[in-house]
């Protein structure tokens, strides 16, 4: 079996949850606990990725970043940078894609915080920083470990996205998801089986992580 | 001398109502506020603390003015030494006893440290988490706290609600001692008048909104 797709699928999504993590902490930050102007319009659009078709994005994506537009041709001539069908720009779209299942959770965790211990940080003197590093980031733990494990899922599971920006060139934009598509549509089906068996048990196996996170069972109550 | 005048217009059943408040308070002075409930205790308090905007507000400390609307001055919370213990202990679930002490006040001096855990019969309870603690020992504990935190003035809000008669009684006689030794004002919001009478130096009764 040729395992390159995955190795891409999980080089893709480990980088695209790391690079994730780094923005998603203080976008969420700033959506619980700041006040300003057009709050609800970033938050639409950070959302945007979970209700929009992947195409949809896909669409723009090359629409703004192909060589032919300015943006592309900025990017190519002073970056040397082409983000279509290059690995780099399936990781920039995985990011955009991937943005709300990494900061929703964290921000969920941040609000879900009760404003009487943070204001009691404040009034024992202790700056907005000391408890962000030592009160709201390690009470809110499940929720980063949630959105850096979904985000990392769902990055690996995704495909409309990558086939628009993508295509399917070895080594560099065909990933697990392509490599099924392509299997089946080559006859080749217990390949494509492999494939899919694997991600399979890989998103069962982040679900249930996610979930034991949650810690449910010690919730029922006898009635 | 601590000074405190205050107005807000605070929401109450839908509608806004106008909350004002005067007081005055010496170095070594416990002033009891109680009154029915939703006449704005709790707001007062932090108005105070400055984690709720005044309309309008001139609060001194005695050594410099932490809010005046007339003259533009806010305080920032963290910079106006004001501790305030809040109704619900709103304690930190990731940190033991010993690391909430150490995270509010890293340089306090340990044999008071160990006298003030002993005197509150929180000794044995150094390691343990927030949620493994009774009601009383929560609140015992933010107001340990509270005090370690070395403030100018303390802000007391319904402190003895989770507390036994034993318990509360030590509680007092500990901040009555505080407030002799460090002459240290108190505000002590509380609906239980008769300890109010009995602990305070003065008494307030607000009126219902």
């Amino acid at each position: 079996m040729d395992w390159s797709p995955f190795l891409l699928s999980f080089k893709l999504a480990l980088l695209c949850a790391l690079v994730l993590l780094l923005i998603g902490i203080p976008l969420a930050y700033v959506l619980s606990f700041v006040h300003w102007r057009g709050k609800r319009v970033v938050q639409a659009l950070i959302a945007l990725p979970m209700v929009l078709p992947p195409t949809v994005l896909g669409f723009y994506f090359i629409l703004v970043f192909s060589p032919q537009s300015s943006v592309g041709t900025f990017l190519n001539s002073y970056f040397d940078l082409q983000l279509v069908f290059s690995f780099s720009g399936l990781l920039l779209g995985s990011i955009i894609y991937s943005l709300p299942f990494m900061v929703q959770p964290i921000q969920n965790a941040f609000e879900q915080l009760p404003n009487d211990m943070l204001q009691f940080a404040r009034v024992l003197g202790k700056p907005k920083w000391a408890i962000f590093k030592k009160i709201i980031l390690p009470n809110s733990i499940k929720g980063i470990a949630t959105g850096l494990v979904l985000s990392f899922a769902h990055t690996l599971g995704e495909f409309g996205l990558v086939l628009m920006i993508g295509g399917n060139i070895p080594d560099e934009t065909r990933v697990a998801s392509i490599a099924i598509y392509e299997s089946v549509e080559l006859m080749q089906m217990e390949q494509a089986n492999q494939y899919a068996l694997i991600l399979l048990l890989i998103s069962f196996v982040v679900l249930v992580f996610i979930y034991s996170l949650g810690n449910n069972s010690k919730r029922v109550v006898r009635w | 001398m601590v000074e405190i005048r205050v107005e807000k217009y605070l929401e109450v059943g839908g509608a806004k109502k106008q909350f004002s408040f005067a007081s005055s308070l010496e170095k070594n002075d416990i002033l009891g506020i109680t009154g029915p409930s939703g006449c704005g205790k709790t707001s007062l308090l932090k108005l105070i603390a400055g984690l709720i905007d005044p309309d309008f507000a001139y609060i001194s400390n005695g050594a410099e003015i932490l809010t005046s609307t007339k003259e533009g001055i806010d305080c920032p919370i963290d910079k106006r030494s004001v501790a305030m213990v809040f109704q619900d202990q709103a304690l930190f679930p990731n940190m033991t006893i010993e690391e909430h002490i150490r995270f509010v006040n890293r340089g306090f001096e340990k044999t008071e440290l160990e006298r003030l855990l002993l005197r509150l019969g929180l000794d044995k309870q150094r390691n343990t988490y927030p949620d493994k603690l009774s009601g009383g020992q929560k609140q015992r504990l933010a107001i340990l706290l509270a005090l370690v935190s070395d403030p100018q003035l303390l802000l007391l809000d319904e402190p003895f609600t989770a507390l036994d008669d034993e318990t509360r009684d030590d509680v007092l006689s500990l901040l009555k001692e505080c407030v002799e030794l460090k002459r240290l004002p108190v505000i002590l919001v509380s609906h239980q008048t008769a300890i109010l009478q009995q602990f305070c130096t003065k008494l307030i009764k607000l009126p219902a909104l």
